[in-house]
């Protein structure tokens, strides 16, 4: 278990502060739930970071890898619809 | 391998994509912030996963720091393009929120300011402000608000702080404002202002809106409701306005007039207060059905209590009056005083009463009819016409119930008069019965067919009566023409002429005489004299049955029944069948026969037949008919007398003739004994005075001879009479022909032989003197001898002579002569006459007498012994 690791769940904990606070307005944002599930996937793989230092190292660890796919996965998902659509929109 | 790897490879590769994404997504303004950011995030996660790769690859392990510090910014950079995302989204709001406000405040129609609270200044305004007031939105931010309003409009800071006081406490309206606009028209608007902060700083919000239209409308609805008041306060019928409880909101000049109270002691009180108690509650509840149900009201008729305590019957037309929601606020009536149209309906419904029973009363049909052909009115008699009520006839047609013929005939003058608005008048015939039907057109005002009244009497009595006199006349007209022709029986009785005018007068088919006689055999029989047939009608004057028949022969009852002198008739149809046998085959259906008795003795009879129509004799034939068989008895009756008569009076004229004759013949035996006397005696003036008197009664049997060969035994023509006498008594003298010229004048005169007896006797004395004394030596002369009657009446006798005239001691010679005595004798007494004599040339005697006109002691004549006893009386 690292240091920054553990930083960087508490970052993400104030940002998943931040994002509870706003969920309204969070809803309205287009594709919100492509973009929230990729951060919770993150934020998934950030957690397997951290208990991977504590038990099941190899599998949390493969479970922490997965997660930072997925949310790349969703992420570019995420950018595919909001600013593909956008362009489009745009034009 | 590290499993790991393949899943870091898969994240990359979806970094890539992303970074693809955003490359062709464009960068647009509102994500701008959150684009970059994103990049940034892709590039760490990027930096993040190559790490781990190279790491994983054995490629290298310094790489870790980036890992970490990379893995570090990505939940900042998430919370970063979240948070630029949420503030474009907020930004993106704003602005539409701002372009939808700026929309609406410039699309409002009304002009909206923004004035600085504290000096008034125009912060804002709107489009319609511009068009409302001319000036673009520049100019109108360096005005001020006594720039845009009228000169009469006060406006000032003291105003302005007064406004804005108001405005904060909610205490300042919508208020009317005189504005003006760049162009200096001066117009009114609506201005309504609130207060509102805007950026900390007290703006005054006002919306302005262009009443102008508005205002003009206003002023005409002043105008109107002025009108409106007016023709309210003019009105002769009341108007009231009340609420729903009934409390007097306003009433008009009239309504108080009408209840006789001050408007200040009606309005704020209860309508009811005008009413009597009884109807209080009855209209109380009327309106308030109103209020509940809101049906369309109907006109209330009751009374009100005017201020002195009288009441007035009213008549109250209510209407609602509703507020802006459509809620009944009250009620706006209009009140009539019908005290005097009650009186006057009362008068109405009198007069209609009476009239009602008039028409009830009259025996005549009175309908009214609307221009469809429907009845309306009607009175009993009409209904009981129909055989109906009144309620069953009431909109149904009256033509309907005649026949087709009569319904299509009264339709067709129906309409013309509905065509020609002129009355008509008609008679008709429905079945048995006939109408004299009188259409009378009632018009409205605009001159259009309001109702037909139709009047229609029943004149089937009079009709019949008519055609009963007439049918009287023509019966009393044929039996006058056929009795004046029995009246006439020159040539025996004119049966047939009789029966021609009895026919058509009759009506019958067929009329004829059958009359008695006594057979070669001497039995009774019957033949038929006379008939006539009308058109069309077979004769059965050539049937051999119908003539010489034994009455034996004939139907016992027909023969029974004339005998008793009673009439037989009726329908055939209902006589036995030997009789049916006898008159079927002659067409005849009903038959009429009259006993023709003389001295109570069946002597024949009239019989009429009818065989073309359906009716049988009533009354009138049968007396007709018994009176021509009276008349035709009668005529055969007098007829028989007539010849009796005729008979007697021509062995009588026979007789008469004979005695004549006889008396001629007598007087001749006994001239010719005083002839064969004369010429025995020897003495000159005896047988002289034989002479004369043979002279003398040959004159009487002259008379007698004429009366014989005359074709009037009573009467002779003295014109042969005194020829023939000329002729006696010229021959006794034996004076040569031609020397004695005589002329005999008597224009045809005839006289009886009370007369022709002693006028011959005068004249053959004249003669006999003239003949004597008046021509002697031959002398010519002429005698003239003239009969003629006077202008009196009298008859002058003249005899005279142009021959030597009478001597002058002729009174003295005429006293002592015989002759002379014996003609002044005859026409003193015999005649009653005069005679006078004229001497002046020759000598005429005048002897003048009426005719007839001898003693009234003498016996009338009736022959030659009466004269003959006269003659001697007055010759003793």
């Amino acid at each position: 278990m690292q240091a920054n690791e553990i930083i960087t769940l508490i970052l993400a904990m104030a940002v998943w502060a931040f994002l509870i606070i706003s969920r309204d307005k969070i809803r309205k944002l287009p594709a919100w739930k492509t973009f929230i599930a990729s951060f919770v996937v993150l934020s998934a793989g950030w957690i397997a970071t951290l208990a991977e230092g504590l038990f099941w190292h190899e599998a949390l660890n493969l479970i922490e890898h997965i997660c930072y796919a997925v949310s790349s996965i969703l992420l570019a998902v995420w950018c595919w619809r909001i600013f593909t659509r956008s362009s489009e929109a745009a034009e | 391998m590290n499993p790991v790897l393949p899943i870091t490879i898969i994240s990359l590769l979806s970094i890539i994509a992303a970074l693809f994404a955003l490359w062709r997504g464009r960068i647009l303004k509102q994500h701008r912030e959150a684009w970059w950011i994103l990049l940034a995030l892709l590039i760490f996660d990027l930096f993040h996963d190559i790490s781990n790769i190279l790491e994983w690859s054995g490629i290298t392990d310094s790489l870790d720091s980036i890992e970490d510090y990379s893995g570090l910014m990505l939940p900042v950079l998430f919370f970063l393009i979240a948070y630029v995302l949420l503030r474009a989204q907020d930004r993106k709001a704003l602005q539409e929120s701002e372009a939808m406000y700026s929309a609406i405040f410039d699309g409002v129609n009304d002009a909206v300011f923004l004035h600085d609270a504290g000096t008034g200044c125009i912060v804002s305004v709107n489009r319609r402000t511009c068009d409302l007031y001319g000036y673009s939105r520049d100019e109108l931010s360096r005005l001020t608000v006594p720039d845009l309003s009228a000169s009469d409009q006060p406006f000032d800071q003291a105003f302005l702080k007064m406004g804005v006081q108001g405005v904060r406490e909610g205490a300042f309206p919508a208020t009317e404002w005189h504005a003006r606009d760049k162009s200096g028209r001066e117009f009114w608007v609506e201005i309504n202002p609130s207060m509102v902060v805007i950026g900390g700083r007290e703006l005054l919000l006002v919306s302005v809106r262009d009443i102008s239209v508005r205002k003009e409308a206003e002023l005409a609805l002043r105008m109107s409701e002025e009108k409106y008041r007016l023709v309210v306060e003019t009105m002769v019928t009341g108007v009231q306005e009340i609420d729903v409880s009934g409390k007097i909101l306003f009433v008009n000049s009239a309504f108080c007039r009408i209840v006789g109270y001050e408007r200040d002691e009606l309005v704020d009180t209860s309508m009811f207060d005008l009413l009597p108690s009884q109807e209080k509650e009855e209209l109380s509840a009327y309106l308030q059905y109103l209020v509940d149900e809101q049906p369309k009201p109907k006109p209330w008729f009751g009374t009100n209590l005017r201020k002195d305590g009288t009441s007035i019957s009213i008549q109250t037309d209510w209407d609602y009056k509703r507020n802006s929601h459509g809620d009944i606020t009250g009620f706006v009536s209009i009140l009539t005083d019908t005290t005097q149209r009650m009186k006057a309906e009362e008068v109405l419904r009198d007069s209609e009463e009476k009239a009602r029973v008039l028409l009830d009363a009259t025996t005549d049909m009175a309908m009214l009819i609307n221009p469809e052909g429907n009845l309306v009115a009607l009175n009993q008699a009409a209904a009981e016409g129909f055989n109906r009520t009144r309620a069953e006839l009431i909109g149904k047609c009256p033509f309907e119930f005649a026949s087709p013929e009569v319904t299509a005939s009264r339709w067709k003058v129906f309409r013309e008069i509905v065509a020609s608005r002129k009355p008509v008048r008609f008679e008709d015939r429905n079945e048995l019965k006939y109408f004299d039907n009188s259409m009378y057109p009632i018009l409205d005002e605009t001159g259009e067919v309001q109702m037909v009244a139709l009047f229609a009497k029943d004149i089937t009595e009079r009709i019949l009566a008519e055609s009963s006199s007439r049918r009287r006349e023509k019966y009393l007209s044929g039996l006058s023409e056929a009795t004046q022709e029995l009246l006439i029986l020159s040539e025996g009785i004119p049966f047939q002429k009789f029966i021609d005018l009895l026919g058509p007068a009759s009506k019958s088919s067929r009329a004829y005489i059958f009359l008695n006689h006594t057979g070669p055999d001497g039995s009774q029989m019957i033949s038929q004299m006379a008939e006539w047939c009308a058109e069309g009608v077979s004769s059965e004057i050539d049937n051999p049955h119908m003539q010489d028949i034994g009455i034996d022969r004939w139907p016992k009852r027909w023969i029974d029944t004339l005998m008793r002198g009673e009439m037989l008739k009726g329908d055939i149809a209902e006589f036995p069948l030997d009789e049916r046998e006898i008159l079927e085959p002659q067409s005849i259906r009903a038959i009429l026969m009259a006993p023709i008795i003389i001295n109570e003795g069946f002597t024949g009879f009239i019989g009429l037949d009818i065989c073309t129509d359906d009716r049988v004799h009533d009354d009138m034939d049968e007396t007709f008919l018994r009176t021509a068989s009276h008349d035709l008895a009668q005529a055969i009756r007098r007829s028989e007398s007539d010849r009796q008569v005729h008979a007697s009076l021509k062995e009588k004229e026979i007789l008469l003739r004979e005695v004549h004759h006889r008396v001629k013949n007598n007087l001749q035996v006994v001239t010719s004994l005083l002839s064969l006397q004369a010429r025995r005696i020897t003495d000159e003036r005896a047988r002289e005075a034989l002479t004369d008197s043979n002279r003398r009664i040959r004159a009487m049997a002259m008379v007698h001879e004429a009366l014989y060969n005359s074709s009037d035994l009573s009467h002779i023509s003295m014109g042969k009479y005194f020829t023939r006498l000329i002729e006696e008594i010229t021959s006794l003298h034996l004076r040569q022909e031609g020397t004695i010229t005589f002329d005999v004048i008597t224009d045809s005169l005839t006289l009886s032989i009370t007369d022709a007896i002693p006028v011959g006797l005068i004249v053959n004395e004249l003669l006999t003197n003239a003949l004597k004394h008046a021509f002697p030596d031959g002398r010519k002369g002429t005698i003239q001898i003239s009969l003629r009657k006077l202008e009196n009446d009298e008859i002058e006798l003249t005899v005279e002579d142009d021959g030597l005239g009478l001597p002058e001691d002729y009174e003295q010679i005429s006293a002592e002569t015989l002759g002379l005595q014996i003609v002044n004798s005859l026409v003193r007494i015999q005649l009653g006459g005069s005679i006078s004599i004229d001497r002046e040339s020759g000598t005429a005697f005048h002897i003048r007498f009426r005719s007839g006109s001898g003693p009234e002691d003498a016996p009338q004549s009736e022959g030659r012994p009466q004269d003959v006893k006269e003659v001697g009386r007055l010759l003793e």
